[in-house]
């Protein structure tokens, strides 16, 4: 979590001349001082310049970050390998150059980028972001931002080395409630956490599903470079049930829904307390096959306690069908099983319980209600900056201008948050094995098999 | 000593590929991906430039016809002959704003068999009597018409369209979001056999492509052609 200082940025930056390109709109209102901020990072762009900003996956979720950071940047270039998935956006921009392949773009328009937007299918994430990087480009990669483990270790390592701006796209990290929910648990208002219950109604894609059709070669459509969108993924025959979306699903791109979600889901606690260490992971799961992704699947996490952890902690997740039931939960939070929502997420403490509604983490309110009426007129203070308009995407373009430093950046926090989630992926993997996680080393113990899936292997495509 | 095989392994195997070899999968491990950037450099072709036509003049028009003219970077064309294009051929994507008066009616054509409009595939852009349940824009040939109804606006505003020509059949986008989130690529999509047995003619495997204006008058601006 970074701690932003608005006023004293802004006395730093008038007196280097800064201030004024800067501006006030780097910041929000209500922020808490730090009385040094500069910003850290490598290749910064001069603010009273735009951020020439290229797209890697122009369809889809980036066509909506592209959206949103439109009115902050000059697009430099676009790559897709579908080009019925990106035309809106070479219809918008006829005057940016295109390319199908991500790679002959950063080769060709390095000196015109500064940063560059990787929305593609998770498995593409790494190599596009480990190439931009290389070639000193700031990145903002679409959660979740790595397939693997090691390639979460790897881009954290990259981007400590390169010094460049970093954010992934779990955009709810930007709004209150992972900084609320920090601010409550350590003014103590439900003393220390010890249980964690987050639940889902996703997957809303095929998982638990044979693959469709293997040997079958159906035609590619004229608009799509198959190779390309297979990437480093090893080669499988077109299939249309595939894409555009249905990958999330299928373990050789996606990573399932709890891959998908836990960057939202898990963020607010995972900002609020140290859940780094080690920790021993183990699943239920139905349907998973070496494709695809199981149908629903219970993920539990037991990490002990720890200098910055007081209480051991045991942390839940259920998707699919699967919720928590009454009995799963502490007495007296809920009076029947109707009163626990379809999806949300519960943390319990040493004191008392919170609740939150939204994937974004911003519908918190304290169990039991009588509680919560007492709290909302009494809250404690806010202690850490708030991001202007909540605007993720726009804290990454402001970054890249010297702006504070993104709070989902690969260093302090995305590539932590990332490695946690696919914690429960690597669990499931291995066909709900229980795995005993050694976070210093990144290896399971005991389990050699599951290297194949922490580091995997990369297709020359 | 390891790192140098390494990358030749990977310069190595992405030549294969650019000639055309055998393909035999080559992996490599994470640390090795782009650990180099000069290996990562791609053989594959860029997306084609889009061309803009019709702002300046009528160049790309390959005959001259009265009824049409450019104006104010705008091409106008009024009830009359159809304006057909030059090098729309193959697999392209025609873009553009358009925008009808109140009697305005017309469509883009493609694959009309040598300029024959009665035998093409016209798009429809200007829907009359929308309350009367007539076709919308994106219907093709009055006879396949698209689920939802899409409206050209009568206001002065101006309409957007895509329209892809692709080997398998036709594909139009009229006035969709830009972005949207989970765009059904199967959106507006006619197959060229679908095309043919509904209109009761075989539609060309060639043919040319253009604009037709056969009532009231019509504006386009911002067309670009693509040929992929």
């Amino acid at each position: 979590m970074n701690i932003i200082s608005r006023r004293n940025f802004l006395q730093t930056a008038a007196l280097t001349g800064a201030g004024l390109a800067l501006g006030p709109s780097l910041f929000g209102k209500d922020e808490v001082v730090d009385k040094n901020w500069k910003s850290p990072h490598a290749n910064l762009v001069s603010p009273d310049k735009k951020v020439r900003l290229a797209v890697i996956g122009c369809g889809g979720q980036g066509g909506v970050d592209a959206n949103i950071m439109a009115g902050g940047v000059q697009f430099a270039a676009f790559a897709d390998v579908d080009y019925d998935r990106a035309s809106a956006w070479f219809l918008r921009e006829p005057n940016v150059p295109r390319y199908r392949d991500y790679r002959k773009m950063l080769d060709e328009q390095k000196d015109n980028i500064d940063a560059v937007l990787i929305a593609t299918p998770d498995h593409t994430h790494f190599p596009a972001a480990v190439m931009a990087m290389n070639l000193g480009k700031h990145v903002y990669v679409e959660k979740p931002a790595t397939h693997t483990i090691g390639e979460a270790r790897y881009l954290k390592a990259l981007a400590k080395k390169t010094g460049l701006v970093t954010q992934m796209g779990n955009h709810g990290h930007a709004y209150d409630g992972c900084r609320e929910l920090k601010e409550w648990i350590e003014a103590g208002v439900i003393g220390d956490v010890t249980e964690v219950h987050i639940w889902t109604n996703r997957p809303v894609w095929p998982q638990g599903v044979p693959n469709p059709d293997p040997e079958k070669k159906f035609e590619v459509p004229s608009t799509l470079d198959w190779n390309l969108w297979l990437g480093v993924s090893k080669y499988y025959n077109y299939n249309p049930d595939y894409v555009p979306f249905d990958w999330r699903g299928m373990w050789d791109w996606g990573t399932g829904a709890i891959g998908d979600m836990a960057c939202h889901m898990f963020d607010p606690i995972f900002t609020a307390i140290d859940l780094r260490g080690d920790v021993k992971v183990s699943s239920e799961s139905e349907g998973a096959t070496e494709f695809s992704c199981p149908k629903w699947a219970k993920v539990k996490y037991e990490i002990g306690a720890s200098k910055t952890r007081p209480k051991p902690v045991t942390f839940n997740w259920y998707e699919g069908k699967c919720r928590p039931h009454l009995k799963d939960l502490p007495d007296g939070l809920f009076k029947e099983e109707k009163d626990i929502p379809h999806t949300g997420m519960l943390y319990v403490g040493t004191k008392g319980a919170i609740i939150d509604t939204d994937d974004y983490g911003t519908r918190m309110r304290l169990l039991p209600a009588e509680k919560w009426e007492v709290f909302r007129k009494n809250r404690p203070p806010k202690k850490y900056a708030r991001v202007p308009d909540r605007n993720a995407r726009m804290e990454f373009i402001r970054a890249c201008q010297g702006g504070p430093t993104p709070g989902s950046n690969f260093v302090d926090h995305s590539m932590d948050l990332t490695e946690w989630g696919l914690l429960g992926v690597l669990s499931l993997r291995l066909g709900n094995k229980t795995i005993d996680w050694d976070y210093k080393k990144g290896v399971c113990r005991g389990l050699p098999e599951a290297n194949k899936f922490i580091h995997k292997e990369y297709r020359v495509f | 000593m390891k790192k140098i095989f390494v990358f030749s392994v990977v310069a190595a195997a992405s030549m294969l590929f650019a000639f055309g070899a055998p393909k035999k999968e080559v992996f490599v491990k994470e640390s090795q991906v782009f650990a180099k950037v000069d290996n990562a450099k791609s053989k594959s072709k860029k997306w084609p430039s889009s061309v803009v036509i019709f702002k300046d003049d009528m160049s790309a028009a390959k005959s001259a016809a009265k009824n049409w003219k450019i104006e104010n970077g705008e091409l106008k064309g009024s009830e009359g002959a159809p304006l057909v294009i030059k090098n729309a051929k193959g697999v392209y994507a025609i873009s553009l704003e358009f925008n009808a008066d109140e009697a305005g009616e017309g469509c883009i054509f493609v694959r009309a068999p040598k300029g024959d409009v009665s035998k093409a595939v016209c798009i429809k852009l200007c829907q009359l009597n929308a309350d009367k349940g007539e076709t919308s824009i994106g219907s093709i040939n009055g006879v396949i018409k698209p689920g939802n109804k899409f409206n050209e606006t009568k206001d002065g505003r101006w309409s957007r369209i895509m329209i892809f020509v692709e080997e398998e059949g036709v594909r139009v986008t009229p006035n969709t979001n830009l972005c949207g989130h989970y765009a059904d690529r199967n959106f507006l999509t006619y197959k060229w056999e679908d095309i043919s047995k509904k209109s009761g003619y075989e539609v060309a495997e060639e043919g040319e492509a253009g604009f037709l204006c056969s009532k009231g008058n019509l504006k386009f601006k911002n067309i670009s052609i693509t040929v992929f």
